[in-house]
């Protein structure tokens, strides 16, 4: 049976489709069989971030409406047919779907997969109670500022009283400079305040921005901190004993030599 | 000098991170709660005015903090309230 964890954070643009995208690819590239589900449905990204948004065809609302089957809407990953993706519609809203037709799509789909990870919306309307209907395990994902903190704490407190059983946290776009000047929250602060263990921490990194410009995970780029914070928390999730290491956060002398020189870092 | 000296016996400013985090300390603490701001800060009032009748605290330190306790077991409402000295008929029957 496969565990159904959704990644969500409330506030927008912290990066809960990268998340889901790379702790996806980072899973499946371990072997694991992978199902993301973008429920996003109106704003439907996260093929986009996967580089896989030519190969849609079906989406989750033609599903759920009768028009196709299952697997003629799922779409596999350019590399790894572990990983697979069932798109969002983005001609359609959030009204299209009800938290019991997502309780039994996932019945459905749950013998398949060892992970299926499902991308919430923003906000916390129609859209989110989709998401986490038939969640067991949720991931919140927020920024080391106050807006998002605040609201991820609104999320957690949903979960609470849902069916959703354990919260984890990543904590995005972590600046190890910042905090040790003394202008960023730290890890150890953002835990005490909502009350959650991080899983994981994602460092700043610009990276991430290429790798959403040529749809690929980061999990598959040479030398990148975020994309080794994100292999992680995969490893995390799947049992294993990975302390955070917050000081590896500093690029390596390698990293800022082949910078100096020019020396472009390669995908793949 | 005078520059000098009081620099050295001024408090060290905070960081922007101690104030985000006091300011989310608060904001989280009435957010958790439905009850208002205002009620809350009434709360707190009447609550102090119960521990003043036996003691003297230090009002600048006082904490009030509502933090998530077990799954569907409610909120925690926690309290940090620095004693100076108890009342003299406390202190009385503390000793005897």
């Amino acid at each position: 049976m496969g565990r159904t964890i959704v990644i969500t954070s409330g506030k927008g643009g912290v990066g809960k489709t990268t998340t889901t995208a790379n702790i996806g690819a980072a899973l499946a590239n371990g072997g694991a069989n992978v199902l993301l589900i973008d429920s996003d449905i109106g704003l439907r990204n996260l093929d986009l971030i996967m580089g896989l948004e030519n190969r849609v065809i079906f989406d989750i609302v033609d599903v759920l409406e009768g028009r196709c089957r299952i697997k003629q809407a799922i779409v596999k990953d350019k590399k790894n047919e572990r990983l697979q993706l069932l798109p969002a519609s983005q001609t359609r809203d959030k009204n299209a779907i009800n938290e019991k037709q997502m309780r039994s799509l996932l019945d459905e789909l749950r013998s398949s997969y060892d992970y299926i990870l499902i991308d919430c919306p923003a906000g916390i309307e129609q859209g989110f109670k989709n998401a986490i209907a038939g969640a067991d395990e949720a991931i919140i994902v927020c920024t080391p500022e106050v807006a998002s903190i605040r609201d991820a704490d609104r999320v957690i407190g949903l979960l609470a009283s849902s069916d959703v059983n354990h919260t984890k946290l990543v904590v995005n776009r972590y600046n190890y400079d910042l905090v040790k000047r003394g202008d960023m929250l730290t890890v150890k602060d953002i835990e005490e305040i909502l009350g959650v263990k991080a899983i994981g921490v994602i460092p700043d990194d610009e990276m991430v921005v290429r790798s959403s410009n040529i749809g690929e995970p980061i999990v598959n780029m040479v030398r990148s901190l975020a994309g080794k914070a994100y292999q992680d928390i995969a490893e995390r999730l799947a049992g294993r004993d990975i302390p955070l290491n917050l000081k590896s956060f500093k690029p390596s002398l390698g990293t800022l030599f082949g910078k100096l020189l020019g020396i472009d870092i390669k995908a793949g | 000098m005078f520059k000098w000296l009081k620099k050295l016996f001024q408090r060290k400013e905070q960081t922007s991170c101690q104030i985000a985090r006091s300011r989310l300390k608060n904001i989280l603490s009435s957010d958790r709660t439905s009850i208002s701001n205002s009620l809350f800060e009434k709360m707190k009032e009447e609550i102090l005015n119960c521990i003043c009748k036996y003691a003297e605290i230090d009002q600048e330190r006082v904490v009030f903090e509502i933090n998530r306790g077990e799954k569907n077991k409610g909120l925690i409402l926690s309290t940090t309230i620095p004693i100076f000295s108890y009342k003299e008929p406390v202190a009385e029957a503390l000793a005897s």
